[in-house]
């Protein structure tokens, strides 16, 4: 049986939770649909973070980060107005990932990041989803003022934000304590290419 | 949206992120054991994260507490994996206890809750050793409930019940 806390809210917390998301844009892909983040998609959310998959964001996590993890994007809409898309297929509402535009809790600047669900990967999904949020992030911390943190051991995420335009700060990485961190300076306008 | 509720002198309103510091600083300090405190600021923020998401995510969460404009406390509805059963909790900052703000500001969330936002159990949990929470509890009406999944040995179910 779905835990309580786990079931989608009826009447009235229906009612004030669409209306907490509603400051939340949707944005369309030609593949893909990014939404506000609702307690449904948390299941999929937490197979990922508790998986290998996380690996190159400091995963696997244990349960508990993972929820305080997809909490910290959900409150960064109400908080900062920025914070995490859930990103779907345009008829299948089931979660394919997520997008991040937010600070996290420690972070010297704003990032743009992105996971994906392992049945997701290899289709082009993430830089497509990331591509629609760029004019978001341009709009809202200036082109140069937001940032993905990357592992370094993480390739794929490397040629992803190389694809958007991005290109690796050595100043923003030698001013960083995590030396395996690259981070990628995004300082295009979110126009398409 | 998320409700601002009114007690005699409190207004109950939605988190802001100029609130966090100062939630921050009661849960680093010595009063915050009765919420697993001490915590550091990743810990203090996974909670505040919590207490504001779960408005978008299941029509609940934190009002914080005001009095006069200045932020004195919050009462958290609280939903999640930590939580056999939805509960009701309270914080009031440090310079502001023994002045009656918790229950006067948790009798009124915990009648909306189990009112107009349509919860059909309400629970506290609050440790055994914890006087002055417990002193809360029983002020709001709520009795503790033996046979409830409990949080931990040490920690007390309380069980509310609406307005008759």
């Amino acid at each position: 049986m779905t835990p309580a806390w786990l079931s989608s809210p009826l009447g009235h917390a229906a009612a004030i939770a669409r209306g907490v998301a509603l400051g939340v844009p949707t944005l369309t892909t030609a593949r893909l649909r990014l939404r506000a983040p609702v307690i449904g998609d948390y299941p999929a959310y937490e197979a990922v973070f508790t998986s290998a998959r996380s690996v190159h964001i400091g995963g696997p996590f244990s349960a508990e980060d993972a929820f305080a993890d997809f909490c910290q994007g959900v409150a960064g809409w109400a908080l900062r107005g920025a914070g995490m898309w859930t990103v779907t297929g345009l008829t299948d509402d089931a979660p394919l990932g997520w997008i991040y535009l937010w600070m996290e809790r420690g972070d010297p600047e704003p990032e743009l990041g992105w996971i994906l669900t392992e049945g997701a990967e290899g289709r082009g999904f993430a830089a497509e989803a990331a591509r629609a949020v760029l004019p978001h992030a341009v709009a809202l911390f200036g082109s140069g003022g937001f940032v993905s943190y990357i592992a370094a051991a993480n390739t794929r995420s490397a040629r992803l934000a190389l694809s958007l335009g991005a290109g690796r700060d050595p100043d923003a990485e030698a001013a960083h304590p995590d030396e395996d961190l690259h981070i990628f300076r995004h300082t295009g306008t979110g126009a398409p290419a | 949206m998320i409700p601002t509720l009114h007690t005699e002198r409190l207004m109950l309103r939605a988190p802001v992120m100029a609130d966090f510091p100062t939630y921050a600083a009661f849960l680093a300090g010595p009063r915050s054991g009765g919420v697993d405190g001490p915590l550091d600021t990743k810990g203090a923020w996974a909670y505040f994260t919590s207490d504001v998401a779960l408005w978008a995510l299941q029509g609940l969460g934190a009002l914080m507490m005001e009095r006069d404009g200045v932020l004195v406390g919050s009462i958290s509805l609280n939903a999640g994996p930590l939580f056999p059963e939805n509960e009701i909790g309270w914080m009031v900052y440090d310079g502001h206890e023994g002045q009656g703000f918790a229950p006067e500001a948790a009798a009124v969330v915990r009648d909306w809750a189990l009112g107009p936002r349509g919860l059909t159990t309400l629970v506290s949990y609050v440790g055994r050793d914890n006087a002055p929470s417990r002193r809360v509890a029983e002020k709001l009406g709520a009795v503790i409930d033996p046979n409830a999944v409990s949080m931990g040995p040490e920690t007390l179910v309380y069980r509310h019940r609406g307005r008759a």
